[in-house]
Parts: C-alpha cells; sequence; structure tokens
C-alpha cells in the first residue's frame, strides 16, 4: 500500500498500524471492516488529508505512551484524526493543540423530563418552535448574558458553577457534569483579552455546524441496569444539547497554534505535521496552554449550562413542567485534555491524555464518576445526525485497560462537506424528515445540506464497532423528534 | 478560477489563485467570509484597518484570516471587500490591508455557517506559473 500504510487485523474490530519510520509506538484502530476499507481507501488514493497519516504522524509524537489509538467513528482531522486519541507521560510527553481543536470541551448535555412519548405528540411543534425562538443559534447569534472581562475570568475559572450561582440552573445539575462543570487547574491569565472580549456577547450560543438541540424519545433500553441508574426508560422524552466553548476556545486555538509553533522550535521537538505544534507537559509554555485549555472547557461547561436552562424556561412554558422536573443526566466533552491515572503494564500512571472527538468513557468504579453512576461507570453521550438515532453508552473494564477510558462521540463524518453540499438540498431534507416524523428548525438551509443524514456514518454501526471492540457498552437508543440547528 | 473549495471529510479547504500575492490574500479573505455569508448582500459601508507582521507566507495568511475571523465578534462586522498590501524584508513579512464590510444583519446576509480556526494543516501559500496560490483548512 501507498506510504508504507498497512493495517493488520487483529480482531473482530481491531487494527494495528505497526510501529514503523518515525513512529515511537504503533498504531491501534477499533472500526468496523467498511470504515477501515475507507480509511485504506484514502491512502491508495493518496487524498491529501488522510485519517491512516494522522495516526501515524500522532505515534511520532515525543512521549507517548502505548498506541497512537482511533476509535469507531476515525474521519479526517487536523492534527490528531477526529475520533482519535493520544496519552502522554508527563515526564517525557508533550501537549499537543491539534489534541484537542478549535472547539475545546465541545461536548453533549443530556437532559431527561418527566414527559412520555403520548404526553408530547400535541405539543412538538409548539416546543420546537419556541426552543428555535428561545435559544441563539447560528451565525451571529448573541447570548443573553452580558459578561465584563471580571465575569468573564470567573466564568473561565468557576465553569458551570458561575453560571449557577447566577441563576442558570440548580446545583445537583453540577453533580451530573463531568469534573462538576468545573475544571480545577484554569488560569484565566493564560486566556488573551481577544479571546475574551470575542466572548462577551457568546455565552448560551449554540453555533452552527454540527451542533444541534435536539428533542428526542428513549426507543430501546439496551442496559437495563446502567439505564435505570441514569433515570432513562423506554418512552422517556429527552433533550441533548451539542455545542461547545464558542469564540472563546475558536481564539484559544487559534493563539496556542501560534505559541506552539515557538515551542516546538524553542525545544527542538521533531514535528510530523505543523498542526501538531506542541511544547513539554512540564514547560512553561505547555503548562499555560493546559491553564487555558482548562478555561475554554469551563467555558463549554457553562454555555452548555445556560441553554440547558432556556430549554427548561420552554418546557415549562409549553407543557407546564416545573424548572426542577427536567433533571441533567450528565454533560460530557469530546475535545479534551486532561491528567488521568491509568494502568499501563500493570503498573498505575498518570497520563495526559488528549481526546479529540472522543470522549471520557470511564468504566465502573472511578472515583471521577458521580456518585450515583460509579457502580456502573458514567455515561457516554453519543450524538447521532439528524434523521438518525443517538446514544447513550457507557465505558468498560476492557475499554480502561485498551482505550485508556474512551468512547466514541458520535457517527463521525463519510462525506466533505462540499460533497455533502452539492448532493443534498436544505429543503428536501428538512421535507424528507418531515415525512418521517422528524421536525426540522434550522438558520441556515446550506447548513442543513452539509449535515444531511447522508452525509454521516450510520451511528449503528459506529456503535456496534465499539461495542464488538468491547470498548463501550451500549445503554440507551435515543430517536429524534425535534431538531434545532444553527 | 480564484477561489477553490477542497474536499476534507470533517472540515472545508480553500484555494485562493491570482496573479498577485496580494490578490490571493485578498481572494482567500473572500472565500472565507462566502462560506458565512453571502457575499452580494454585504455592503462595503465599514472599513477595518488591519496591520499584521508574520515571519513567512504561511504565518501571514493563517494570521490574516485568523484576525478577519475575530473581528466578526470583536466588531460584528462581516466583511466582503478586501485590499491588502504585502512587503518583504530581511525580518519577515508586513501586511497592511483594509477589509469593507458592514454589520451582520441575518435577514439580509443569508448567514451560512460558522468558522471556528484556521488550521496550519495543508497551509501552503506558493508562486506557481501564473501567479500566487494561497491554500489553508478552516475548521467549520
Amino acid at each position: 500500500m501507498a506510504n508504507g500504510l498497512r493495517l493488520e487485523r487483529v480482531a473482530l474490530s481491531e487494527w494495528i498500524l505497526p510501529r514503523e519510520g518515525a513512529m515511537r509506538v504503533p498504531g491501534r484502530i477499533y472500526a468496523d471492516p467498511e470504515t477501515i476499507a475507507q480509511l485504506e481507501e484514502d491512502v491508495r488514493n493518496r487524498t491529501e488529508w488522510n485519517a491512516l497519516v494522522q495516526v501515524r504522524n500522532v505515534a511520532a509524537l515525543p512521549g507517548i505512551v502505548d498506541a497512537a489509538l482511533a476509535l469507531p467513528d476515525v474521519h479526517p482531522g487536523y492534527g490528531f484524526p477526529i475520533g482519535g486519541v493520544g496519552a502522554f507521560d508527563l515526564d517525557d510527553g508533550v501537549v499537543v493543540v491539534g489534541g484537542v481543536g478549535f472547539d475545546i470541551n465541545c461536548g453533549v448535555r443530556l437532559l431527561t423530563t418527566p414527559l412520555e412519548r403520548a404526553d408530547v405528540g400535541p405539543l412538538i411543534e409548539r416546543l420546537g418552535e419556541r426552543l428555535f425562538a428561545t435559544v441563539p443559534a447560528g451565525l451571529g447569534a448573541e447570548g443573553r448574558i452580558r459578561l465584563s472581562i471580571a465575569e468573564i475570568d470567573r466564568l473561565l475559572a468557576e465553569g458551570a458553577a458561575y453560571v449557577v450561582e447566577r441563576g442558570y440552573g440548580a446545583p445537583d445539575d453540577l453533580a451530573h457534569i463531568e469534573e462538576n462543570g468545573r475544571i480545577e487547574n484554569a488560569d484565566p491569565s493564560a486566556v488573551s483579552t481577544r479571546a475574551k472580549q470575542r466572548q462577551f456577547r457568546q455565552v448560551g450560543t449554540l453555533g452552527s455546524g454540527n451542533h444541534y438541540l435536539e428533542i428526542q424519545v428513549v426507543d430501546g433500553v439496551l442496559d437495563p441496569e446502567a439505564a435505570s441508574a441514569y433515570g432513562l426508560s423506554e418512552g422517556r422524552i429527552v433533550v441533548s444539547i451539542h455545542t461547545g466553548s464558542r469564540a472563546l476556545g475558536h481564539q484559544i486555538g487559534q493563539d496556542y497554534l501560534k505559541e506552539m509553533t515557538a515551542a516546538s522550535a524553542k525545544y527542538g521537538i521533531p514535528i510530523p505535521e505543523r498542526e501538531l505544534v506542541c511544547a513539554p507537559i512540564r514547560s512553561p509554555e505547555g503548562e499555560r496552554y493546559l491553564g487555558a485549555v482548562a478555561c475554554g472547557a469551563n467555558c463549554a461547561f457553562a454555555n452548555r449550562q445556560v441553554i440547558a436552562h432556556l430549554v427548561r424556561g420552554v418546557f415549562a412554558e409549553v407543557a407546564g413542567l416545573r424548572e426542577e422536573a427536567i433533571r441533567t443526566v450528565y454533560d460530557i466533552g469530546h475535545n479534551n485534555v486532561k491528567v488521568e491515572t491509568h494502568s499501563v503494564d500493570g503498573a498505575a500512571r498518570s497520563l495526559l491524555v488528549h481526546r479529540k472527538g472522543s470522549t471520557r468513557a470511564f468504566g465502573p468504579g472511578r472515583e471521577e464518576s458521580p456518585q450515583a453512576y460509579r457502580s456502573v461507570g458514567h455515561p457516554i453521550l453519543v450524538g447521532g445526525t439528524m434523521g438518525t438515532a443517538s446514544y447513550v453508552m457507557r465505558g468498560t473494564d476492557r475499554g480502561m485497560e485498551v482505550a485508556f477510558g474512551s468512547g466514541i462521540h458520535g457517527a463521525g463524518r463519510a462525506l466533505s462537506r462540499k460533497k455533502a453540499a452539492k448532493r443534498f438540498w436544505g429543503e428536501t431534507v428538512v421535507s424528507e424528515l418531515a415525512a418521517a416524523g422528524i421536525r426540522v428548525w434550522a438558520h441556515s438551509k446550506r447548513g442543513i445540506a452539509e449535515e444531511a443524514p447522508g452525509a454521516y456514518k450510520d451511528v449503528e454501526r459506529v456503535v456496534d464497532a465499539a461495542v464488538d471492540a468491547g470498548i463501550n457498552k451500549a445503554v440507551a437508543r435515543l430517536h429524534p423528534l425535534a431538531v434545532i440547528k444553527g | 478560477m480564484p477561489i477553490e473549495y477542497l474536499n476534507h471529510t470533517a472540515d472545508l479547504g480553500l484555494r485562493a489563485t491570482a496573479t498577485t500575492l496580494n490578490e490571493a490574500f485578498s481572494e482567500a479573505a473572500r472565500a472565507l467570509f462566502a462560506l458565512m455569508v453571502d457575499l452580494a448582500t454585504v455592503r462595503p459601508k465599514q472599513e477595518y484597518a488591519v496591520h499584521l507582521e508574520a515571519r513567512s507566507d504561511d504565518d501571514l495568511l493563517v494570521e490574516w484570516l485568523s484576525d478577519l475571523l475575530a473581528q466578526k465578534e470583536l466588531t460584528g462586522l462581516v466583511f466582503s471587500e478586501f485590499d491588502v498590501r504585502i512587503g518583504r524584508d530581511e525580518g519577515g513579512l508586513r501586511l497592511e490591508g483594509v477589509a469593507a464590510g458592514e454589520r451582520l444583519d441575518p435577514s439580509r446576509h443569508r448567514p451560512k455557517i460558522e468558522v471556528k480556526g484556521i488550521s496550519y494543516l495543508g497551509l501552503d501559500v506558493r508562486r506557481t506559473d501564473g501567479g500566487w496560490e494561497a491554500q489553508c483548512v478552516l475548521d467549520v
């Protein structure tokens, strides 16, 4: 095969990219044969940006431990592949901006309501309309909160807790957010004034692209024990919110790409591809980036917290519910870098784990999980596409052993945006979905075409591959009823 | 073709082709804003002056596009016309530019997608037989 990239199948859903050349560790890919065939075809066709080359490049970075991983939703990104995981030794390893990306802690919040499918039928149109009118979304939409620089600094340091203090949601939400909605080592002084200024009107906005807000129904319980722990039952109406750290995170990414370019040169780190510029974890540059990325993550938690509050308001208004009746199941990001303890060759080690388009997926027993979920492991929230299901999954012991406790984050794109926009027509996509009982409200028709269900891999295939590989376990299936897009 | 969008599975590449480096940078900026709004609807009512320095052509392209992108939130403006002058000395490159546009009005500008950042992937500013090409991949 071209470029010397040759995969070896070692199990039903597991392939190895053997170590060669500059690679310090092998690549290991968990995926279904169809995804692997696509990756290999990209290599054969010498597609300019392909995910296997990206796995190989990550495997060449200093201090990487065990293997450069790709999960079943793998597709080409920039720097790391999407669906990519890289764990690095704290002393010898590097922190990589391209291992997190511009949308720091982009993730999903899942809310449950006391409503059942039968209750919501006549209300869905009104709920969708009111959510579309209430939750700012799309290019240029502005949030309802205005913050000063001092208030932004508090938001960056305190995350979701800060907006709860200001009346958006309840303390109980915080106990059901990854890291309680606040990453401790956040350093607002490591974030540029420009990044903070860009965020002034962006708190509580959904954004565009693949971000969404969906009303869904639980239409399949696959793991009753975990589903019961998470408060999910067949027929239950839930709401998913997919968004990230908005302009603040984008600017942190942009600022630190530049800083890391200088740091890579300063420390003489060989960079296989420019998007992988990095700094030693224990360097001043590395520590500043980690302080900044924690701010970006806190901003994303706060953003989803504010949107959850707006969703509650709409359900209270339209369905007459008490706001407290809408509970946060979990909130978890999929563009992150975190210090975590993992067992490597039988010994516990502290590692810096980058997950780009991948969630943390800790199995049973880990103290990082909320108390209520500890016996089964915390939920992983897997976004589908407009016309397809989303999944709630959980981590497994095997996932802890072989994948640094990581999970899939979504269906993963199959078609480029350019191809999708050419193949699909926004209005047709909306009417086809309506015929299937899925109502879509969107600010941009072009955005809808690019996000057409046909542009994505089949989410079921991605979920099945994660289950076959033993790294994640399916808990519940969520079917969309109403979709709000930017 | 002055502007071409390139296939990237998750994101979007753009390539601007022009006779001069200055024009290639202007075209790249047009390509960036054409992703976000319908350029024909954006009137060049307000000007924003840009002064940037960088060590290489590649870096300057990222600086230029990411600065314009940031202005979308900082000033509320979207731009449709660009005038760029790039100078070179021993220290590197200097860009003096003017972007002209108006406040984003979703009811009139037919907003499309948001661009999150200008990545280093595929970043390439180069001289060709006919002039210059400026290429980069955007996170959208």
